[in-house]
């Protein structure tokens, strides 16, 4: 039991970077990315590729976030300008994109087949205990985005995404390249979410392009919302509700024998979709948009 | 947000999930005399409809057992989990039933790219993996003799459809491939293999899952007419291409596996489609007693017979039964490893099901399980090999018309 | 190889009519409604499940069960989106957004949870084609296209010949003028929903004929759909229309340069480059 909380921590952990990223790019600037998931997945592969190439792991992590800026800046400037729905079913086409790109791009990536026996960083150096130091290391990760966030959140430039996530009008009124801050808040999710790809490359020890669906994303959402957009520390608690939550209803069924499997697992689904119309519905949001 | 709400909604979740996670812990507690045997196999996503079937399996072998007063007195306890066909849910799956439900043995992944992400887990906490998936790499894991499949490898089953194009005279072959390990390693060593059977591949197509249609891709593939087409792909696809090729009127011949192009395909495309279409598949099969067993008790369960990943997960729970009966109940990952070789392989008297094999092996006499699936020989790598079968879809059955033996393969490699 | 490019071609046209179907609605919605409704082609699915049921479950004759089945699939699925997008209290697109993705969410998943995730087809009879030199269409493939090509004529003739119409047209330009006209707004919002939900499941109808049927059948179009709506223009059908067959004719050509398994590339790129460089679409206003 103690073994599975570890992991279960592990990866709220891992989940709260993301939803961390996700929050500065929505709850911040009000940028609705639905494309999340391609630079948790860049993060992940450029990692596990410098790794098995011999680099330590520090360095593959800084490769995927420098990789996912630079995407997201690619991905940025193009899209960046259009209205925010629009952006939304490019950021998704994205990632969709980057998917089909890692299926088949076989000679680099390995396709379909996934990349394993990636190194798992701080192995043997405490026996018996790789899975709480691992925990530990993605725990203080996670204390130093989170503490990142809320610093910058508070700064002027914190400041100015919100007054642009409110109106952006206003913002280019008096001066300010709305543009180039909204990159700026796209790259820093876009890193956020490259550094959890990589501790999760190295917590799974293999990826492979099926993990990196729209899915992903979307509970990524539900996080955020859960714990209120906007809200560095709403990012963490609603992470760690909503995956205690998830797991939890694992358990249900080992006391409560249902007949069919596949049918508890479309219902999940289907709590998760009604989740998602309700805290968007209910959930007093403080972005107001001017309409 | 007010902050009422918020630590409101906060306590509620919270407690929601201790309460969760509470009864969760309770469980293994109340159960420390069973074997628990772990089911982590798609119920949902690509691989949902083998998942299905194997699940109801692994429930009709534990029932049965649990029924004759199980191993040694043990009872047989499943816990079973989604692994979504996908690595990640693999993964927490695994992680809940070896942690929390510390479970004696797991079993059912199907996709490759789960059991790769899974068999670390199994290894290190010292437990079996079965697995029916066909990707090289699960061969070579360093998994401290821990990893079994019962299926084929995708570059042996390669040799054998080379071997059954010449069989049927063909001289060029079409290929049909998904877009996934399985397939993409098919049409890596098939050619190679036909090529030295004297032939030659003669129109090609790669296609992913879940397109609106296929109309092109099949075109591309038997443009040129060739001899036999080989279909690389399972079930769900193989309905919808097969129906768009009758529909295009090409003609031609298929040749694919046994666990695509089963009862469920043939029922899904109609038997005018599916005639003449060649299978291959691993004998002995419908022969043994096991797959007799199988049928008989999924047929008074769920009105229909049982496929091929059935019959393997009936497989996977009866050797780990057995190995367990052998080591005089000790369920241990040593243990089971120890015992495994010793019922599932000759020399010793061939049992297929429970009831046969359980007197024999209690007082410890040595027995050979000849599984439902396949032989359910293991080599030193933890896979199984057995002869196979070439069979001719006629009249919406097969009808079986050579054998091809596994020695039959080596000069092929 | 021209024999080869004249299977593209039909091909794509025939993807194209199915595409057409949903992307029309989705054009007039998105134009009128103004929001991205992610769950629009679940309306197919829910076209497709409709006829599955009346004819294979309830015994009628396909005949029968197509239309009762589009009927069947309007009747739940307007009422769910009049539900889930004009009565909740929502502020703005993106709301709306996130909550067609819960929608979808739901809808396949209850779909899933009643019928499981087996393929499933119509019980009719797989037919012979016709086949003149390269090209060759069955019959139902034939009625595909023509019944697509038909129903979109059909709205055009609607949005530009009925009171109706105008009023749509006038929304989709500048919904707060028209409502201050006193044109029945609330009226024509429901007579969106049904036309776009009505078209979509005829095209899920005629899917199922030719393909096959699952719960993801629809999501699995998302992008192919969203592609063909934007490209042509939100708020014009036959924009929709020649935009469905771009991306259906483009993704079959593709394969001529570059491997099968990136076609759905050609769909993604097209709506890439449409909204930077053009995001009215070819024929938007």
């Amino acid at each position: 039991m103690f073994d599975y909380l570890i992991a279960i921590v592990t990866i709220i952990g891992i989940q709260v970077l993301l939803t961390l990223g996700l929050n500065v790019q929505y709850g911040l600037t009000g940028l609705v990315n639905f494309g999340h998931v391609a630079f948790y997945a860049l993060g992940a592969y450029a990692s596990a590729l410098l790794t098995l190439a011999g680099w330590p792991v520090l360095v593959g992590m800084a490769a995927g976030v420098t990789v996912a800026i630079f995407a997201s800046l690619l991905v940025g400037t193009t899209t960046l300008r259009l209205r925010e729905d629009y952006f939304a079913i490019l950021t998704l086409a994205f990632s969709e994109l980057l998917r089909l790109l890692l299926n088949n791009m076989r000679g680099l990536t390995r396709g379909t087949l996934g990349i394993p026996d990636i190194p798992r960083p701080l192995s043997g150096w405490w026996p018996g205990g790789d899975q709480i130091l691992y925990m530990a290391a993605v725990l203080v990760a996670m204390g130093l985005a989170w503490a990142l966030c809320v610093a910058m959140a508070r700064s002027p430039l914190g400041r100015t995404l919100r007054a642009i996530r409110d109106d952006d009008q206003a913002a280019m009124a008096l001066g300010k390249n709305v543009l180039a801050f909204r990159l700026t808040a796209f790259a820093l999710g876009a890193a956020l979410a490259a550094v959890a790809g990589s501790l999760w490359a190295h917590y799974v020890t293999y990826v492979v392009p099926d993990q990196f669906t729209p899915e992903v994303t979307f509970y990524t959402w539900m996080a955020m919302i859960i714990g209120g957009p906007g809200s560095m520390f709403g990012a963490v608690w609603g992470t760690a509700a909503l995956v205690t939550v998830t797991e939890g209803t694992r358990f249900i069924k080992d006391v409560v024998p249902m007949v069919d499997e596949t049918k508890l697992a479309a219902l999940r689904q289907v709590a998760i979709g009604l989740g998602l119309i309700i805290l968007t519905v209910y959930v007093r949001n403080p972005i107001k948009r001017r309409r | 947000m007010s902050v009422d709400n918020r630590s409101r909604r906060f306590l509620v979740t919270g407690l929601w999930g201790l309460v969760a996670l509470a009864t969760g812990a309770a469980a293994p507690a109340l159960a420390q005399e069973t074997v628990r045997i772990g089911v982590l196999t798609p119920l949902t996503g690509g691989g949902a409809t083998y998942g299905t079937g194997m699940s109801r399996a692994y429930a009709l072998v534990a029932d049965e057992i649990n029924k004759a007063g199980g191993i040694s007195g043990r009872k047989i306890q499943l816990f079973t989990e989604d692994d979504q066909t996908n690595p990640d849910a693999g993964v927490r799956g695994a992680r809940k039933l070896v942690d929390v439900n510390k479970v004696h043995a797991l079993m059912g992944t199907w996709s490759s790219a789960v059991t790769l992400a899974v068999a670390p887990i199994a290894v290190a906490a010292n437990i079996p993996l079965f697995c029916v998936s066909s990707s090289p790499a699960i061969s070579g894991l360093k998994d401290n003799d821990l990893v079994y499949r019962t299926a084929y490898r995708q570059d042996v089953i390669s040799g054998v459809y080379a071997l059954a194009a010449q069989k049927i005279g063909a001289k060029t072959a079409g290929m049909m491939i998904l877009n996934n390990p399985y397939g993409i390693g098919l049409r890596d060593s098939f050619p190679d293999k036909f090529g030295k059977v004297g032939g030659r591949i003669a129109g090609q197509a790669t296609y992913n899952a879940n397109q609106p249609s296929y109309r092109s891709e099949i075109q591309a593939a038997l443009g040129s007419k060739p001899d036999v087409v080989l279909f690389g792909g399972y079930t769900p696809d193989g309905i919808q291409v097969f129906r768009e090729w009758f529909q295009l009127g090409l003609g031609g011949t298929w040749m694919g596996p046994g666990f695509a192009l089963d009862q469920k395909f043939i029922q899904g495309v109609g038997a005018q489609v599916a005639e003449g279409t060649v299978v291959v598949e691993g004998a002995p099969n419908s022969a043994s007693s096991a797959y007799k067993n199988l049928n008989q008790l999924y047929r008074a369960a769920h009105g229909e017979d049982a496929e091929y990943f059935a019959a393997m997960a009936y497989d996977h729970l009866m050797v780990v039964a057995l190995a367990i009966l052998a080591a005089k109940g000790d369920s241990s990952g040593d243990a089971i490893k120890a015992n495994l070789r010793v019922v599932a392989n000759a020399p010793g008297k061939v049992v297929g099901t429970w009831a046969e094999a359980e007197p024999l092996v209690r007082k410890g006499e040595k027995v050979n399980y000849e599984g439902a699936s396949s032989a359910v020989d293991f080599d030193e790598a933890g896979d199984t090999k057995s002869d196979f079968g070439l069979y001719r879809i006629k009249g919406g059955k097969w009808v079986l018309e050579q054998v091809i033996k596994y020695d039959a393969l080596k000069p092929l490699f | 190889m021209l024999s080869e490019f004249v299977h593209l071609t039909v091909t794509g046209v025939l993807i194209a009519s199915l595409l057409a179907l949903g992307a029309v609605g989705l054009s007039l919605t998105f134009g009128v409604a103004r929001f991205a409704n992610v769950a629009h082609p679940d309306f197919m699915m829910l076209g497709a499940y409709g006829a599955f049921t009346l004819s294979t479950l309830v015994g009628l004759p396909f005949g029968w069960a197509a239309p009762l089945g589009v009927l069947a699939a309007v009747a739940v699925g307007v009422p769910l989106a009049r539900l889930a997008y004009d009565k909740l209290p929502v502020t703005g697109t993106v709301q709306l957004l996130i909550i067609s993705i819960g929608v979808s969410l739901v809808v396949r998943n209850l779909v899933l949870f009643t019928f499981g995730s087996n393929l499933l087809t119509y019980e009719v009879p797989l037919q012979r084609p016709y086949i003149w030199g390269p090209v060759r269409l069955t019959a139902f493939q034939i009625l595909t296209i023509v019944v697509a090509g038909g129903l979109v004529f059909a709205v055009h003739l609607l949005l530009t010949r009925t009171r109706l119409g105008r009023i749509l047209r006038a929304m989709s330009d500048n919904p707060v003028l028209c409502e201050i006209t006193g044109a029945d707004v609330s009226r024509a919002r429901l007579a969106m929903w049904i036309i776009g939900v009505t078209l979509a499941a005829v095209g899920g109808v005629l899917y199922g004929l030719n393909l096959v049927i699952h719960p993801n059948m629809g999501w699995d179009l998302v992008v192919p759909i969203f592609s063909a709506a934007i490209v042509g223009g939100i708020g014009n059908p036959y924009g929709a229309m020649a935009g469905a067959l771009l991306i259906g004719l483009g993704q079959e050509w593709s394969t001529l340069v570059i491997p099968s398994t990136y076609k759905e590339i050609v769909a993604f790129a097209a709506m890439a480059v449409c909204l930077m460089f053009r995001p009215r679409g070819l024929w938007g206003k």
